[in-house]
C-alpha cells in the first residue's frame, strides 16, 4: 500500500515536471516578414533533454538554438533548465552563434557530472534574411535547401562541457550561407535521424533530405509536419527511444 | 545487427590494457564498461587501449564512459586510446567533436605502438 503511495506521489512530481518543463519552450515564434519559423519537442519519457529556443543577439538580430542533453530523463531535464538560464543570460551579450556556444560552454564547463555533455546549434538568420549564420557544439547536421538542393552543414565543434574553454574555442567553427526566398533550413535532434523501425533501421539524413529537396511548403508549420510524417512512415509503431525536435525555417520574399 | 554487449579486459605485453568492446554499446550496457575499466585502473594499469573492432553501435551513454575516465588517467601519466572503430561509430564520436580530446587510431596496433613511442 505505501509502495502504490509511494509511486503516485512520484507520479504525480514527473507530471508537475513535464508541466514545468514545457513552460520553458518558448509560447510563440518571432515574427518576420523575412522569415517564417516553427519548431515541435516531444519526450521519449515524461520529460526530456531536448531543448530549442528562440533567441536575440547583441546586435538585434534573431537567432534559434537546438540542443540535446545526454542521457534521458530527470537528470537531462534538469540539465536542459539550466541550459535555458544560461542562453537566456548570455543572448543579449552575444554577437553571433559561435560567440554564444562559447559563452554557455565557458559558463557550464567544470559544473557538468563527468559524463554528461550538451550538443547544441545556433543558427542567425539577420532581420533582412539574407544569408544565415550558423556554429554547432557537436549537434547533429542541419539540412539547407537552397533553390532546390539540400546540403548538410556541419561546421566543427566539440559537444559542451566536454574540452576547456581554450580547446573549445580553437574547435569553433562558424559559417556563414548567403540565402533566397523559398530556401529552407531543418535543425533536428538525434532522436529524428536515429527513428528506428521494428528492424532497428534508423531513418537517417539521407530520407529527411529527399523530402526537403522536393517539399513545397506553405509554411514553416508546413515543414515540421512533413517530417513527422516522414519519421511515422518509416517507425511504424514502433516508440521512439529518443527525445524528438525539429525547428524549420523557412526564408520569405521580402528579403530583396 | 548483434544487440548484446561485451566487454573483456586482456593485458598486453608493454604494460598497456586492451579493452574489447562487442556489440550495442547504450545506457543500459554503459554501466558494464565502467565497471570494466574500472577495475584496469583500480589494478593499477592507466595505459588503456580500447579495441572498438566489433562495436556495432554507440549511444550518448556510452560515448559518456570514456569521458569519466580520461581526464583521471592522463593526470597520472596514462591515456585511454581509442582504436579500430566501425566508420559508423567514427561518424558519432566525430560529430561531437571527440577526436579534439581523445586519440583514435585506426588499429589496436597502432595505438599500442604509440604508447612505445611514448616512453
Amino acid at each position: 500500500m505505501e509502495t502504490a503511495l509511494e509511486k503516485e506521489r512520484l507520479q504525480k512530481e514527473v507530471d508537475v515536471a513535464r508541466t514545468i518543463q514545457a513552460s520553458l519552450l518558448p509560447r510563440s515564434a518571432p515574427s518576420s516578414p523575412s522569415f517564417d519559423i516553427d519548431s515541435i519537442t516531444t519526450p521519449a519519457s515524461d520529460v526530456g533533454g531536448d531543448y530549442y529556443d528562440y533567441v536575440k543577439f547583441s546586435n538585434g538580430s534573431h537567432g534559434a538554438i537546438i540542443a540535446d542533453v545526454s542521457g534521458k530523463g530527470v537528470p537531462a531535464a534538469l540539465y536542459m533548465a539550466t541550459l535555458k538560464g544560461v542562453v537566456l543570460a548570455e543572448m543579449r551579450r552575444a554577437t553571433g552563434p559561435a560567440d554564444l556556444l562559447r559563452r554557455v560552454n565557458t559558463t557550464l564547463h567544470g559544473s557538468m557530472e563527468r559524463h554528461t555533455y550538451i550538443t547544441m546549434t545556433c543558427v542567425e538568420f539577420t532581420n533582412d534574411c539574407r544569408s544565415l549564420r550558423f556554429a554547432r557544439a557537436g549537434h547533429t547536421p542541419t539540412l539547407l535547401r537552397r533553390a532546390g538542393a539540400t546540403t548538410v552543414i556541419t561546421p566543427g565543434g566539440v559537444a559542451i562541457g566536454i574540452v576547456s574553454p581554450s580547446m573549445f574555442d580553437a574547435a569553433l567553427e562558424e559559417v556563414v550561407i548567403p540565402v533566397n526566398a523559398g530556401d529552407i533550413c531543418l535543425l533536428t535532434t538525434d532522436g529524428v535521424t536515429e527513428r528506428r523501425d521494428g528492424a532497428m533501421n534508423e531513418i537517417g539524413l539521407i530520407p529527411i533530405s529527399t523530402m526537403l529537396d522536393s517539399l513545397e511548403p506553405t509554411t514553416a508549420l508546413d515543414v515540421v509536419r512533413h517530417t513527422l510524417d516522414l519519421l511515422e512512415r518509416h517507425a511504424g509503431d514502433e516508440d521512439p527511444h529518443d527525445d524528438i525536435t525539429i525547428v524549420a525555417l523557412i526564408v520569405r520574399g521580402d528579403n530583396e | 545487427m548483434n544487440k548484446n554487449f561485451a566487454v573483456t579486459s586482456e593485458p598486453h605485453s608493454n604494460g598497456c590494457n586492451v579493452v574489447r568492446l562487442e556489440g550495442y554499446l547504450d545506457a543500459h550496457t554503459a554501466t558494464n564498461l565502467e565497471e570494466t575499466i574500472h577495475t584496469v585502473i583500480a589494478q593499477g594499469c592507466n595505459r588503456i587501449v580500447v579495441d572498438f573492432e566489433e562495436l556495432e553501435y554507440i549511444s550518448s551513454a556510452g560515448l559518456g564512459v570514456f569521458m569519466v575516465f580520461i581526464e583521471g588517467v592522463r593526470a597520472s601519466g596514462g591515456d585511454l586510446k581509442l582504436a579500430a572503430m566501425k566508420p559508423k561509430v567514427f561518424t558519432v564520436f566525430d560529430l561531437l567533436g571527440f577526436p579534439v580530446l581523445f586519440e583514435i587510431h585506426p588499429s589496436v596496433e597502432t595505438a599500442l605502438g604509440n604508447f612505445h613511442q611514448g616512453e
